[in-house]
């Protein structure tokens, strides 16, 4: 149906379920952000002033605009990433914690964020409700962190990747984030048509 | 995409993602260590917005097809569905568009109400821009091809390309407008080819900053919140028409118009690293015709 969709029918005739066969798999490693070492902030300011077209909006631009006049921004003006970042960090991964300067490429993963929360049990247990509640969708859950990983650039800002590891579960067939899509389960239908 | 039997799944898997994205910011709230935080958020806020336009996407070009094949009856592009078939499915992918607390206007009004009501609205939008573009056209020269009632090529001298008629007129940064602003949208530019994606890539890399940097600040909650629904959500409601007016060329191509270039920009003005490309995406339909049998 169309250029892109089929249609899922039951044994007599009756249509089932549309199908987006144009929907990724998103296997490969892909790069999903990059953090500049300065933040523009007469842009911020233009673009909060731009998209503020009612009276609601252009309280909640005019209040973000103080904020950024205040001193408290004021603290990234100069260096988005602060120097010295990461020896704030308490390293998983040993390689990191050893090195003077900044690590050139690392994953979430390789930061023990869980023992650096203000409460780890706490913590703990919300990622078990997260992967308990959650986990069908994507496998995601208590791997959720594990699937970035962060690489220095020449300028000294990072880029963000999303890691194929993390998405090896719809490798397995695991449904992962087919949401609102059941492409993942076309082993199942039986009369398709396009 | 749509299930016709379980007509409000596509509702709770949204939900169930908007609430899996929540749990993880509660999650973030408990780390005291300002960069850490700042890492994880950004990570976190960037990959769920990704998604969300991936998905939004998809539904916005499935939306145009169901718009196009009511309004053109038994000649659109899902007019194999019958007619209860067809209102099921604009439920169902509108449903998959809401949010928890967006759905509180459901009560008030159906989704199938609503898309009725989109269209007209559209429809009327379309009028007041037309005559905008008659008002313009003995200053400006421009010569006109309305390609439905959303969206006009309009060539002249000094501007060319598609605009979105059935929109407000939106002046904003990353949107290219007519030239005196009060008219409608520019979805591409064929006199300067590159220039929108340009803009939408710089933009991606400020609203990564700027959730980051809102970490590392003081209440820089405020920030990050304004930002994410004053800015970032006007670029998003622009993609969105942009979509629609991609699922439009790609049907108008399966029909055999030559609209490569065109769809090549389109796709690029996403900046979606989820996504694919246009090969890529005919690819995976071939592979998985073929799979399917079909």
């Amino acid at each position: 149906m169309g250029s892109r969709w089929a249609i899922e029918s039951d044994a007599k005739g009756k249509p089932v379920q549309i199908l987006d066969l144009s929907q990724p798999d998103l296997l490969a490693e892909r790069s999903i952000g990059k953090i500049a070492t300065q933040i523009d902030l007469p842009s911020v300011k233009k673009l909060l002033l731009a998209a503020s077209v009612s009276e609601g909006d252009a309280k909640i631009a005019q209040e973000a605009i103080q904020f950024i006049d205040d001193a408290g921004i004021r603290a990234v003006s100069e260096s988005v990433i602060p120097k010295g970042w990461w020896n704030s960090v308490l390293w998983n991964n040993l390689s990191i914690a050893s090195q003077e300067e900044g690590p050139r490429s690392f994953k979430l993963s390789d930061i023990n964020w869980i023992a650096l929360s203000s409460s780890p049990v706490l913590a703990e247990a919300q990622i078990q409700e997260i992967d308990k509640k959650f986990g069908h969708l994507t496998g995601l859950g208590i791997k959720f962190f594990d699937a970035f990983r962060f690489e220095e650039k020449p300028d000294g800002g990072y880029e963000l990747f999303l890691i194929p590891e993390f998405l090896g579960s719809a490798r397995s067939g695991k449904k992962w984030l087919i949401l609102n899509i059941r492409w993942m389960g076309f082993g199942s239908l039986s009369n398709l048509s396009c | 995409m749509v299930d016709f039997e379980y007509s409000m799944d596509g509702f709770w898997e949204s939900v169930e993602l908007e609430l899996l994205s929540k749990a993880i910011g509660q999650l973030l709230n408990l780390i005291p260590v300002p960069v850490v935080g700042a890492l994880l958020s950004t990570a976190s806020d960037r990959f769920f917005h990704s998604l969300d336009m991936l998905y939004m996407s998809r539904q916005e070009m499935a939306l145009e097809m169901l718009a196009q094949t009511t309004e053109s009856s038994d000649q659109g592009p899902w007019s194999t569905l019958t007619q209860p078939q067809q209102e099921d499915a604009i439920e169902y992918i509108k449903w998959s568009e809401t949010s928890i607390l967006g759905a509180l206007k459901w009560i008030f009004k159906s989704p199938l109400s609503q898309f009725r009501d989109d269209l007209s609205f559209e429809r009327e939008k379309s009028i007041e821009n037309f005559k905008w573009f008659a008002s313009q056209y003995s200053a400006l020269n421009y010569v006109f091809q309305p390609l439905n009632s959303r969206f006009l090529l309009a060539r002249s001298e000094k501007q060319a390309g598609i605009f979105l008629m059935g929109t407000i007129p939106f002046n904003f940064y990353g949107v290219i407008t007519s030239p005196d602003e009060s008219g409608p949208p520019q979805a591409l530019d064929e006199l300067n080819t590159g220039a929108i994606t340009k803009q939408r890539k710089w933009f991606e890399v400020l609203a990564a900053t700027v959730i980051f940097s809102a970490e590392l600040i003081p209440n820089g909650g405020i920030l990050k919140g304004a930002f994410k629904k004053l800015v970032e959500r006007n670029v998003n409601r622009i993609k969105h028409w942009e979509s629609r007016l991609l699922g439009h060329f790609k049907e108008r191509e399966a029909n055999g118009e030559n609209l490569k270039s065109q769809i090549r920009e389109l796709e690029s003005q996403r900046v979606n690293p989820l996504d694919i490309t246009d090969s890529e995406v005919e690819s995976l339909i071939r592979s998985r015709k073929q799979a399917l049998g079909i």
